[in-house]
């Protein structure tokens, strides 16, 4: 049984790059599949550890140095947006009562 | 982290019985040990099959693992290379035993699922790549398959980056005059090719 070469070439100048280009296309990387690929790492490793992965000390450190920054930017905003609004109240409070206070008792005029 | 580590760290962990540092050496090989052996063996069973010989070969000797100058990843496609060898060796056997009780031998290419939407000309490529010699081979595997530098492939194969280069070029001129001779063909029964 014989097999033909499956293509010829018309130009010997591009012959190699096509040549190179149609090796590229027929060898290209394939995947193996998943369950081969994840049955041989539990033969050869054993089931991954998911837990022991995540309550690595090393994890753990900086989930809670992420979480303690978290809370205290949320706190620090809050203060912040807190104290404004009282102050702005405050000024508020205070600007209406002159008002108030202006408006009920003018300032009598001394008559000589 | 493991992940984070070297071939070389997490091979030396490997080496003192670190299952998990095992783990990611054959995270990172697994998928290119797959792909040399498929294109070498032509069907995903064989494919499968040795990959599984050479991890767990691997793993059973990597407490012996001596640092020689070549990469681990070289070790692994040695390990790969001897392996294809034998199925070769034994399939050249088995292959003549069936012809003499006149059972055909199915030359085709099997290819996995993913593989499936080759066009004819691919097919019949790769039928031509796999009558090439072993090393010439393993050269266009790790070249157009891996994507491995000529300095890469050098120290898988043993040889000088000059050596490869001269190899890969003398193996396109090979395949080029093949196909401009259009007319010639390759003998699969007999396993030989006209540019031998």
């Amino acid at each position: 049984m014989k097999i033909k070469f499956p293509f010829t070439f018309n130009n010997k100048a591009a012959s190699l790059s096509s040549l190179e280009a149609r090796l590229d296309a027929a060898l290209r990387p394939l995947q193996p599949r998943e369950e081969f690929v994840q049955q041989l790492r539990n033969q050869l490793v054993g089931v991954p550890d998911r837990h022991k992965i995540a309550l690595s000390p090393e994890k753990m450190r900086n989930g809670l140095l992420i979480a303690g920054a978290a809370v205290s930017a949320l706190v620090v905003v809050a203060a912040g947006v807190r104290a404004t609004i009282t102050f702005l109240g405050a000024l508020g409070v205070i600007q209406q009562v002159k008002k108030q206070a202006n408006e009920a008792s003018p300032l009598p005029v001394r008559v000589r | 982290m493991l992940l984070n580590l070297s071939d070389e760290e997490a091979l030396a962990l490997a080496a003192k019985g670190d299952a998990n540092a095992f783990g990611v050496l054959y995270d990172r090989y697994v998928g290119r040990i797959y792909n040399y052996i498929y294109y070498r063996t032509g069907n995903q069973y064989d494919a499968e099959d040795l990959t599984s010989r050479v991890f767990i070969r691997a793993m059973k000797h990597i407490p012996n693992y001596t640092d020689r100058g070549v990469p681990f990843s070289a070790w692994l496609y040695r390990i790969a290379h001897n392996l294809v060898a034998n199925w070769h060796r034994d399939n050249s056997r088995r292959q003549e035993i069936g012809l003499d009780d006149g059972i055909r031998v199915n030359s085709e290419i099997e290819l996995p699922e993913s593989a499936l939407m080759r066009t004819e000309e691919e097919t019949a490529l790769l039928q031509v790549v796999r009558k090439l010699p072993e090393d010439r081979q393993e050269l266009l595997i790790l070249k157009f398959v891996e994507h491995l530098s000529n300095a890469e492939i050098g120290k898988i194969m043993g040889r000088t980056e000059g050596a490869v280069k001269s190899l890969y070029h003398r193996t396109l001129m090979s395949l080029r005059e093949e196909a401009e001779n259009g007319k010639n063909g390759i003998d699969i029964i007999n396993g030989r090719s006209d540019f031998d």
